[in-house]
């Protein structure tokens, strides 16, 4: 029997489930992206760097800043490049608090699946959106924009923050912590979780995990040759005719389909080890409080007297890989320069193409009630994943 | 032509109104915008999103419609959508740069796998008649919210600018601010569209903007934004609809 979800709702961007099942469990199951493709590696050649970096934080509107600081660190590879202490530092916390700034985003889309009782979700989905404004407000002071900040540069920021930043940032963000705790454990209060979520979570799943980093990236941590992008049909050939309609295309490390993002980050760098599917959403609401203690911590580190950019930049020839750990996962750009220093060829391969061969495993052994809720417990973005490349 | 312009504006004379919002296809982050709104836009009436809905997204008759992202006029499922959003809408709004100018988008130039074919990402004024246009790359909650008071309670001049944005034929960028109010001679050196250039294009010196050609991703936020150039806007487009009428 076959079942189409002509709209995934909940989720970042437009996509539709396709699932084979016979009344009980889900035989087969595809995920089918279905937004135009916008190009942006069509569209950066011959541009310049400057404009590369505001093109890439707008291929996505949720993780804009991690885009940004992937292109940013990619340049900078292909230019010999490095940011000062402090810019890497202010780079990093900009990072933490777009990280933050989707967990929240999708712990407000969630909440009608993980918990019953009206007054409930609109408690907390008024709560989760009330932290999100403050994590946006501490943003725009610190990069510049809550979304698609523009501080971020070749060589680092474009400005420290001023003490009076500082104190509001902590002042914020340690407010914002202590808000988190009320949300943080009605989610690990079993008892309180939907019937939906309790089945769900007798389920459990162990891929392989990649994740190059708890809070940056690290392009010495993974191999970026062992990337391979598959178009929809070439991976699935036995869904030709579904597979045409696919916008995205789907990454593999090596010769595996990995696991990336929250509950991969800490399954590599903590002790996570709790493999249900509902374990990926309990990752990503332990990591929101990892990151703003991250974040508090690179504060208190912070010398705004030092230089956030490198002092001297030009443009030449050259290739550099950024590898950065967007909020969904491990993220890849790879850039080529020419001589005059635009960009000759831009790559990008985005967590959720790692993710979906991952989700449609997952959603192979579920009740089909319970498929769409798979795909927003594993977070796609489908303005990420629109994209192809071969590497 | 005060007369002339009352008429063509549509005004909602409900209490509380039902708001959709339909994408297109962008990088979401105005249906984020939309979404931080949330709290406020509920006092004005019922808001319907792909984020918000429980099972199924269907587009249905709505007062106001926000479409957001630009169309691809090469995706013919992108038109149906915008014209499904346009019959089903009292008013449609182009919301974000990308919907009212097409933003960054306007750069793509096609040949990308797996959609090869999607080349052409315009305007969605382009394809549907709209009655208002927001920009902003994304244009931030307060923005959305104060446009839908004016709407409520029938703040006419508030909503011409938005009015005149949505009329306009060609898109406008950095290059149309410095044209029409730095070279001749009008710009005041207030330092607004230093301060809503979302990508810090431009930048103040000697009290004159001075753009930062690379960095201009063409979502028209600075002319808007600037006191001069708004004026030139709704002047422009109070003349047209005086010649027409």
């Amino acid at each position: 029997m076959e079942s189409k979800i002509n709209s995934l709702v909940r989720i970042a961007g437009e996509a539709k489930f396709v699932i084979f099942h016979d009344g009980e469990k889900v035989l087969k199951a595809h995920f089918i992206a279905t937004a135009p493709v916008r190009g942006f590696e069509k569209l950066a050649i011959g541009k310049h760097p400057f404009l590369l970096i505001e093109a890439a934080m707008r291929i996505c509107g949720v993780c804009h800043a991690a885009h940004g600081i992937c292109c940013c660190e990619a340049l900078e590879h292909a230019l010999g490049l490095a940011p000062p202490f402090t810019g890497r530092l202010l780079r990093e916390a900009i990072g933490l608090l777009n990280r933050v700034q989707s967990h929240l985003f999708v712990i407000a889309l969630i909440l009608k699946d993980v918990f019953e009782g009206k007054e409930l979700q609109k408690e907390l989905l008024i709560k989760t959106i009330q932290n999100l404004e403050k994590v946006n407000r501490v943003l725009t002071r610190l990069g510049g924009a809550p979304t698609h900040p523009p501080y971020l540069t070749i060589g680092g920021v474009l400005r420290p923050p001023t003490p009076q930043v500082i104190k509001f940032m902590k002042d914020n963000l340690t407010a914002v912590l202590s808000d988190f705790q009320k949300i943080k454990e009605l989610h690990f209060d079993e008892d309180k979780w939907s019937e939906k979520v309790k089945r769900l979570a007798e389920v459990k799943l162990t891929p392989k995990f990649l994740a190059s980093h708890p809070f940056y990236g690290d392009r010495y941590n993974v191999n970026p040759t062992q990337v391979k992008v598959l178009v929809y049909d070439e991976y699935r050939p036995d869904a030709k005719e579904i597979g045409k309609e696919s916008s995205a295309c789907i990454a593999k490390y090596g010769n595996d389909f990995v696991e990336v993002g929250p509950r991969a980050r800490l399954v590599v760098y903590r002790d996570f080890n709790d493999y249900r599917l509902i374990g990926v959403h309990l990752a990503r609401i332990l990591e929101v409080e990892l990151c703003l203690e991250r974040t508090l911590e690179i504060i208190d580190t912070l010398d705004i007297k030092e230089p956030v950019r490198a002092p001297e930049l030009t443009f030449h020839e050259g290739k550099g890989v950024g590898v950065y750990e967007a909020p969904r996962g491990t993220l890849f750009h790879f850039i080529e320069l020419d001589s005059m220093g635009r960009v000759k060829n831009f790559k990008v391969v985005v967590p959720t193409m790692f993710n979906i061969p991952i989700i449609e495993k997952a959603a192979e052994q579920l009740p089909p009630d319970l498929a769409p809720l798979v795909a927003r417990i594993y977070d796609p973005c489908i303005p990420c994943a629109t994209h192809f490349i071969r590497v | 032509m005060r007369h002339a312009f009352y008429k063509s504006l549509k005004v909602i004379d409900v209490k509380r109104i039902k708001i959709i919002n339909v994408d297109l296809g962008g990088c979401e982050g105005c249906c984020v915008s939309l979404f931080r709104a949330l709290p406020q836009i509920s006092q004005f009436g019922d808001f319907i999103s792909r984020y918000i809905v429980e099972e199924d997204f269907e587009i249905s008759d709505a007062d106001v419609i926000f479409v957001t992202g630009s169309v691809c006029m090469n995706d013919p499922h992108a038109i149906e959508l915008l014209k499904e959003a346009r019959n089903k809408a009292k008013i449609l709004v182009a919301l974000g740069s990308c919907a009212v100018f097409g933003g960054i988008t306007r750069f793509s130039r096609g040949g990308q796998m797996p959609k090869p074919e999607h080349r052409v990402f315009s305007p969605i004024s382009r394809v549907v008649t709209i009655e208002y246009a927001i920009p902003g790359c994304p244009p931030p909650p307060v923005t959305v919210v104060s446009f839908l008071r004016f709407l409520i309670t029938g703040k006419e001049q508030q909503l011409l600018l938005f009015k005149a944005v949505a009329s306009l034929e060609k898109p406008l960028s950095g290059f149309d601010l410095l044209d029409d109010v730095v070279f001749s001679g009008l710009c005041i050196g207030c330092g607004a569209c230093t301060l809503s250039c979302p990508t810090q294009a431009l930048i103040l010196i000697e009290r004159r903007p001075e753009l930062i050609v690379e960095k201009c991703i063409r979502c028209g936020t600075c002319y808007v934004r600037c006191p001069r150039a708004s004026q030139l806007l709704v002047r422009r487009y109070l003349e047209k609809i005086k010649s027409k009428s």
